[in-house]
This record gives structure tokens, sequence and C-alpha cells, in this order.
């Protein structure tokens, strides 16, 4: 405001020039969302401070797109012979468990695309990890953070291996870090997390 | 059998809880599933180039991927389908059918917490099952193919000729008198033959 005040003749120039532009953008509203639209099309965003709550944002809106762009692949497809994995595979894998016995004739077609949907989403959230640590190669430790950070894929805690973790504990303790800095972020989901990480070391 | 009975435990304790697991319950569910995911991963797995196909699509080009992220992946990818088939049998077992059908796989996924994939399974679900009860694409089984075409053959003169020439006996005289005429003795005889006549 003082700033504004103690130059009055070039805000008077740029009101007169662009009243309405001006207002809108300088508004909180608009130009959030505007730069989480940005976020969105430029997906290797700078890491600053204050850019870091716009990249939640725009992390969260990559994801939307990400499960907008599954559905409306979905709903696209009219050749259901040609998968991109084997059913045979898929087949195998599912009898793999004694428990499954009988498996209907669609059932293959459907895990098969699941599990299509499944490493898409690893891999996306992966990245995402990867470019947070600016980082051009997709590394384990980023499939490994994936999978600690959503809560979906806890069933796959013992498939990563325990060095991951401790590869993690940085980016939990910049997690922990980041949490005040980004009052957005739930509280209670980072509890849960670190919980979760000293449980593995035990 | 004791390490069987354990990792299904294992399974059902995440089933029912549907949060985070207990550290027992992971600690169990570790040890059986390592030993359950050795045996499998030998026996059963996923080609790894169309697991590295479906990886580059979700990423920029030029991104590069590490082997062992790429193992990662398709660990968990198998550990996914197993995980889900195990929870879509028990789901069959509930409600007394023998045979994991696709609902009991949409549930399962609903089960377990992938909201995200209900909808668009169930979506696949019935567009997959329209396509197989109306197979519009399959018409006319078998085509048959055009019978060649008979090539004429090809005419010679000198057949022509000799064929023609018994017919024609003028012809054939006035062919042999041609012959005779380049000799100067068949000339003379030529000559007294038409006195003759």
């Amino acid at each position: 405001m003082e700033p504004n005040s103690s130059i009055p003749p070039p805000v008077m120039g740029a009101a007169v020039a662009y009243p309405p532009a001006a207002g809108a953008a300088y508004s909180a509203g608009p130009y959030a969302h505007a730069h989480a639209a940005l976020g969105a099309l430029y997906p290797p965003p700078p890491a600053p401070g204050p850019p870091s709550s716009h990249q939640g944002g725009a992390a969260a809106a990559q994801l939307q797109l990400f499960w907008a762009e599954q559905y409306r692949e979905i709903e696209a497809t009219t050749d259901f012979k040609n998968h991109n994995l084997p059913l045979a595979r898929i087949k195998k894998i599912m009898k793999a468990d004694e428990d499954v016995r009988m498996i209907a004739a669609e059932a293959p077609v459907v895990f098969a695309r699941a599990c299509e949907m499944f490493i898409l989403e690893l891999t996306h959230r992966g990245w995402a990890h990867a470019e947070e640590n600016k980082r051009r190669t997709l590394q384990k430790s980023d499939i490994a953070a994936a999978v600690a950070r959503t809560e979906v894929f806890d069933f796959l805690v013992d498939i990563v291996p325990r060095d991951e973790p401790r590869d993690a504990d940085p980016a939990a303790a910049a997690m922990g870090a980041a949490a005040p800095g980004i009052p957005q972020h739930p509280a209670a989901a980072d509890p849960t997390t670190m919980g979760y990480y000293y449980v593995q070391p035990q | 059998m004791g390490r069987k009975a354990k990792r299904c435990a294992g399974k059902k304790d995440d089933g029912r809880e549907e949060k985070v697991a207990a550290a027992p319950a992971a600690e169990g569910a570790s040890s059986s599933s390592s030993d359950g995911e050795g045996a499998g991963t030998a026996a059963t797995g996923l080609p790894m180039a169309n697991l590295v196909r479906l990886m580059r699509q979700v990423i920029p080009k030029g991104v590069k991927i590490s082997s062992r992220a790429k193992d990662l992946t398709h660990d968990c990818a198998v550990e996914f389908v197993g995980f889900l088939a195990g929870e879509a049998s028990e789901l069959a077992r509930a409600q007394h059918r023998r045979t994991i059908s696709p609902e009991d796989f949409t549930r399962s996924l609903q089960a377990l917490g992938f909201d995200d994939y209900v909808r668009p399974m169930s979506t696949y679900i019935s567009r997959y099952r329209e396509q197989a009860t109306s197979p519009a694409g399959y018409s006319g089984g078998f085509a048959r193919r055009p019978p060649p075409r008979a090539t004429a053959a090809p005419c010679v003169s000198d057949e022509e000729t000799r064929s023609r020439v018994p017919p024609h006996g003028e012809h054939g005289d006035g062919w042999r008198t041609s012959v005779n005429t380049p000799a100067p003795g068949g000339h003379g005889y030529d000559y007294t033959s038409p006195d003759n006549m």
C-alpha cells in the first residue's frame, strides 16, 4: 500500500490504462487460478518458497487432469482385443494365490486395465517426486516415495525395500519442514506418515 | 501352510482395517509376502517392455527410467493384481460363489480404497460387455476369391496356315506353285503344266 501511495502518478496511469485487468490480475482468486492453470500446463516449475504452495496446487491439479484423462481414455476405448498387458500373464498372477480358484472370462480383461491404470498412477506420482528433487531420471527412490506418500498403496510397503526408507527419510524431513509452510496441507496426514516411517526402521 | 495362512491373515487384516496397517500386521505380511512374492516373481511376471511403454506415457519425453525403478514398478504391479484378486475372491466366497466376476473386482477396488478406479472400471466393464454381446465387427466369415481369368492362347501364323490348307485345295496348289517357281527346271515344268491343262 505504501509503495502505491508513494508513487501516485504510475498507479493512476496503470489504473487508467487497464483498470479491470489490473484489479483482476492482482486479486488472489483469479491470479491463483491462472497460476494453477499455468502450473498444470508446465510440468517442471521451480520450487522457491512462495511457489511451493502453488506447486502443491499444481500437483493436485495435475493429478486431477491425470484421472480425467484416464476416464476419457476408458470411454474412448473401442478395441478390447489389444491390451498393453498380456491377459495370460495377468491370469497367472491372479491364480498364484491359492484362494483364487475360478475366474470369469471377463475378469482378466478388467484386471489388466486396472493394472495399467495402477502403473500409470504410480509412475505419475514417482515422476512428481523426481521433479521436486530437480532430476530428469526416474529413480527407485521416486517410486518408493510415491508408495510411501499414498495411503492406498500401503499394501506395497512390503514390496518397497527397507533401504529406500532411509533415502526417503530426508524426503519425510523435507515434508515435515514444508508442512508449517503449507497451511492447506492436512495436519492429520503428517503424523501418520511420520509414524509410519518410524515403524519401518524398527 | 503356516506361511500361507499368515499371508491370508495379513490380507484380511488389511481389507478389514482399510487404513494404515498396524506394525505387527505389517511385519506378518512382510514375511509371508516376501516368500509369496519370491515364488510369484519366479513363476509369473509381466513383460518389461510393455511395462516401460506404459510408464513412458505419463512422463515427459527425454526422461530416463533407471532399471531399479522399472523392477520396483513391476513388483508393485504384480502385487497389485494379486492383492485385488485375493480380495475379489473373498468377496465372491462371501456370496457363496466360486467364480470371480468383474463385479467382485469393482467391489474389491472400493473396499481397498481405490475410489478413483471404481468409476472408470465400471464404465470399462459395461462397454466391454456391450462389445462382447453384439460383435458387429464380424460380418461375413469367408470371402471367396474371384476365379482366375482364362488367358487366350497365342495364335501362330504357321499353324493357322496349316490348319487352313486342307479345306482349301486350290490355295495349297498355289502354295506349291510358289515354292516351285524359284527353281529353273521347276519353272519349265510349271510352264508346261498350263499347256497340258
